[in-house]
């Protein structure tokens, strides 16, 4: 029993310390002060809770169990108004919430008389567990696991729509609010002197007040890693001290001594690690962030005056503004080309900006490989041609099957790497080969161009990266092909990797696509891999 | 001969596209913003509307949902063209009954021109 009073104690303590935390840094934002009006309740329910185990006449706990109970019963309503808070959804559902209140309250003035809680009576060990009244058996169905229940289907409806940090935030919720009410229905039986399981529930009940004070304050996976880390210590180190008390001689005293020192040593560190490693993914979460907001605002920004450039001078060019001289013929023109190269590398930027927010979308379909490269090497057949470049391909497999991609990015990714090669190859040719292996198809782009250093080959898929050998040659390029190409290929389950024995050497690229690649049409990208 | 309704609040890109367009013969209205190009043609009907998205007050997309209160207005064939390159937009754009979708940036007057003279054979 002592077990049970200890722990409801640090129940309420935790609960009135988080509430506050909560409620202290904003406290007029809705979703703090239902959370905090939640803790309120549960701290009244838990210390009421240990005041009544701790009691020794029938009437002292007769008044704490009733106490208890009345702080049970605000519970619900408070916690259905802080899930329809984080949903954002109160005004929607204000007659569900005026519904709850005003049933509480009619609850809660009866708290006090027989018809909530009609006497106490021993139930297992407990002398005096409190007995419910019938007002108590309509709480149950219609407070506790009707209010609870409505609270926990929004959340399942709104994980449908939800994004995916609010999922994972939903998901935290949850498994608290099962932890919690679950741990807390445990309790029940016993009222109606039932009392084949003791209320172990009751020691989960901690982890509902914290679960839900990270969900509050809308905290990362990571912290949320963080404080469990630091919970499992805590939890840990609460056992470890209590063996030390019940350890019979002063040897296993000392054991346990010992012990209590390296959890203390070792808990002391892998909480800084995992300190120091939320920290570290955050500012590079914040970084990406501003990065991707950053681009995808100059971006459009850019685009306004570079469609007058375009515009005006094309205008020019077609000499709708009256014949140009010779010179200023060919100023124009390379004012125009520049325009183009400039809008060509902020759409290059937009798509990157979109690929880093994870909105790039996959339309599937039944697409052949090799009508794609074929497109791609008439598309680039005329630039090989003024390079005096050999631009060949051929099919190496006798039947190459249609594969479910989304053919407008696979092109893409095709064809940045086939016009790399023609781009950064001044003499010899490319080849272009597609071949079936297993269960993959193998595109390589083989070039006698400029080649890649081995130490750049790992950096050459990374967004604004560009090889030395090839800056060199070509200086418009902007870093972002391969990058994009990478993450298309990746897209569809594939793979892309880079052969080159050094500079001048040419180079080999393969991508290799399953036949049967596991279709995702909506990809998240980890920023701080890359 | 052909009118051509152009909303568009960045003053150089309308004067371009209005002279491009008087140059190979049609009529050209203008409008800075969807109040503007709302009162044109309730005023003179044209046969195409060249829109832009984001306008100062109200966007693009208003101007969709409102000319459908215009008689007649409804049947002429509207060609969005925004540097605003929002999937959502795009579709909703579609939906409110827009006949293409164009990106400012990636076309000459000249080729706009090719778009809109398709949708006047």
């Amino acid at each position: 029993m002592d077990i049970y009073i200890i722990i409801s104690f640090i129940n309420g303590l935790v609960a009135i310390i988080f509430g506050f935390l909560i409620f202290s840094k904003n406290w007029k934002n809705k979703i703090n002060y239902t959370f905090f009006l939640m803790s309120a309740s549960f701290a009244l329910w838990s210390f009421s809770y240990s005041r009544w185990l701790s009691v020794n006449t029938a009437l002292e706990a007769l008044f704490w169990s009733r106490m208890l109970n009345f702080g049970a019963t605000f519970i619900p309503i408070f916690y259905l108004h802080w899930i329809l808070s984080i949903l954002g959804t109160t005004k929607e559902k204000k007659r569900i919430l005026f519904f709850g209140y005003a049933l509480t309250l009619i609850f809660s003035l009866f708290s006090f008389t027989p018809a909530y809680i009609s006497s106490v009576a021993p139930v297992r060990d407990f002398p005096y567990w409190p007995q419910a009244g019938f007002l108590y058996v309509i709480f149950l169905v219609i407070g506790y696991f009707g209010l609870v229940g409505y609270g926990l289907k929004e959340l399942i409806k709104a994980k449908k729509n939800s994004d995916i940090e609010k999922t994972h935030q939903i998901n935290y919720v949850f498994l608290g609010s099962i932890l919690g009410f679950g741990g807390g229905a445990t309790n029940f039986p016993l009222m109606f002197g039932i009392g084949l399981i003791p209320p172990v529930g009751q020691l989960f009940v901690v982890l509902f007040v914290i679960i839900f004070a990270l969900a509050t304050l809308k905290y990362h996976l990571f912290e949320i890693k963080l404080i469990l880390t630091e919970l499992l210590v805590f939890i840990m180190s609460i056992i470890i001290i209590v063996l030390f008390f019940l350890m019979p001689t002063t040897f296993l005293k000392i054991l346990i001594g010992i012990i209590i020192i390296l959890f203390c040593f070792f808990g002391y560190y892998l909480i800084r690690a995992i300190h120091d490693e939320v920290s570290q993914k955050e500012e590079a979460e914040r970084i990406s962030k501003m990065k991707t907001e950053f681009i995808s605002i100059a971006s459009h920004q850019l685009r306004t005056p570079l469609a007058a450039i375009r515009g005006y001078t094309s205008m020019l060019k077609d000499g709708d503004y009256g014949d140009l001289p010779d010179p200023a013929e060919k100023a124009i023109n390379y004012i125009h080309e520049s325009s183009v190269g400039m809008i060509k590398l902020v759409n290059s930027l937009l798509s990157i900006s979109r690929l880093e927010k994870g909105q790039v979308e996959l339309k599937f379909q039944d697409v052949s490989v090799d009508d794609l490269l074929k497109e791609c090497i008439k598309d680039i057949r005329l630039v090989a041609e003024e390079k005096k470049l050999n631009l060949k391909y051929k099919i190496l497999s006798k039947k190459i099957p249609l594969i479910k991609a989304d053919p407008e990015k696979l092109k893409q990714s095709f064809s940045n790497i086939i016009n790399n090669a023609v781009l950064y190859t001044v003499k010899g040719g490319v080849d272009v080969s597609l071949n079936k292996e297993n269960n993959d198809i193998i595109v390589q782009i083989k070039d006698t161009g400029v080649g890649i250093e081995p130490e750049e080959q790992e950096k050459m898929f990374k967004s604004f990266s560009r090889g030395k050998g090839g800056a060199e040659l070509y200086t418009q390029g902007t870093g972002l092909g391969l990058y994009v190409a990478k993450n298309f290929v990746e897209m569809h389950s594939g793979s892309i990797s880079v052969f080159s024995e050094g500079k001048n050497k040419g180079s080999l690229f393969t991508i290799r696509l399953p036949i049967q690649a596991i279709l995702d049409s909506r990809h998240k990208f980890n920023f701080t891999d890359k | 001969m052909k009118k051509i309704l152009i909303i568009e609040d960045e003053k150089i890109l309308s004067e371009m596209y209005n002279f491009k367009f008087t140059k190979e013969g049609y009529k050209v209205l203008t409008g800075m913003d969807v109040e503007e190009g709302l009162e044109k043609i309730k005023k003179e009907l044209p046969d195409l509307i060249i829109l832009d998205i984001l306008l100062p007050k109200e966007s693009g997309l208003y101007f969709l949902e409102k000319r459908k209160n215009i008689p007649g207005a409804s049947d002429v064939p509207v060609i969005v063209l925004s540097n605003f390159d929002d999937k959502e937009t795009k579709e909703k754009a579609f939906q409110l009954g827009a006949k293409d979708y164009m990106i400012k940036s990636n076309y000459n007057p000249k080729e706009i021109l090719e778009k809109i003279q398709s949708y006047l054979k």
